[in-house]
């Protein structure tokens, strides 16, 4: 006879994951919250690139400092860039 | 798209497929080496320029992702409302026997396994909105 379910095997107590999108590529967010360095490390991109996060309406870029904390969103679009130069 | 899709190299048409994916409709027209000539029309600017949105105009190089996108060109006359200095990163130009803005914004450490060519195109939208 098998075990009874604990309660850390419920659906009710598992962690929930957020899709995010950097750069085109799905990511599962392990986190309801995380800064915008996290966020970099998750998408493997280089620390030193600037985060954007995508306004989807109006495809403006708002940049995401390293140590703010943003809630994330299902399936929120990211921009993770090296910089631009004018030349 | 498609009917040109034999005279394109293939990362050349997996960035159309990212820009159309992107912004919409892209026209296309091969370059001849495997590269392509893109036009991508109804990049908003903001309020601070007119017109806007725009028409950008570029050329996707044969040999893209390991050489980026650069420069840009809008059709002039494009006109600063806010009083603002002209940046020196747009120049009138002759480009294709056209009169053309050139956009001269390129990307500081381009890095092909990170980035891509929607990224290129946010940047300048971002630049002309937010920095310029």
């Amino acid at each position: 006879m098998s075990e009874p379910m604990t309660e850390a095997g419920t659906p009710s107590a598992e962690r929930r994951t957020i899709t995010i999108e950097v750069n085109n590529r799905e990511y599962s967010a392990p986190k309801e919250e995380m800064t915008g360095a996290e966020i970099k490390t998750l998408a493997g991109v280089p620390l030193d690139f600037q985060l954007y996060l995508l306004h989807g309406e109006s495809q403006r870029l708002d940049p995401i400092a390293d140590d703010k904390a943003i809630k994330l969103h299902e399936h929120e679009r990211f921009r993770a860039v090296s910089g631009q130069d004018v030349s | 798209m498609s009917e040109h899709a034999v005279d394109l190299l293939g990362e050349v048409v997996a960035a159309l497929a990212d820009l159309e994916r992107e912004f919409g409709g892209v026209a296309v027209q091969p370059a001849g080496d495997g590269g392509a000539y893109a036009i991508i029309d109804g990049i908003e600017i903001g309020p601070r320029w007119e017109p806007s949105p725009i028409a950008l105009d570029f050329l996707i190089p044969s040999n893209f992702p390991y050489a980026y996108i650069y420069p840009f060109y809008t059709e002039p006359p494009l006109q600063r409302l806010d009083g603002g200095s002209w940046p020196s990163a747009l120049q009138r130009v002759n480009w294709r026997g056209r009169e053309m803005t050139q956009i001269s914004l390129r990307p500081n450490r381009w890095q092909p396994q990170h980035e891509n060519a929607s990224s290129l195109v946010y940047l300048v939208q971002h630049w002309f909105c937010d920095l310029a």
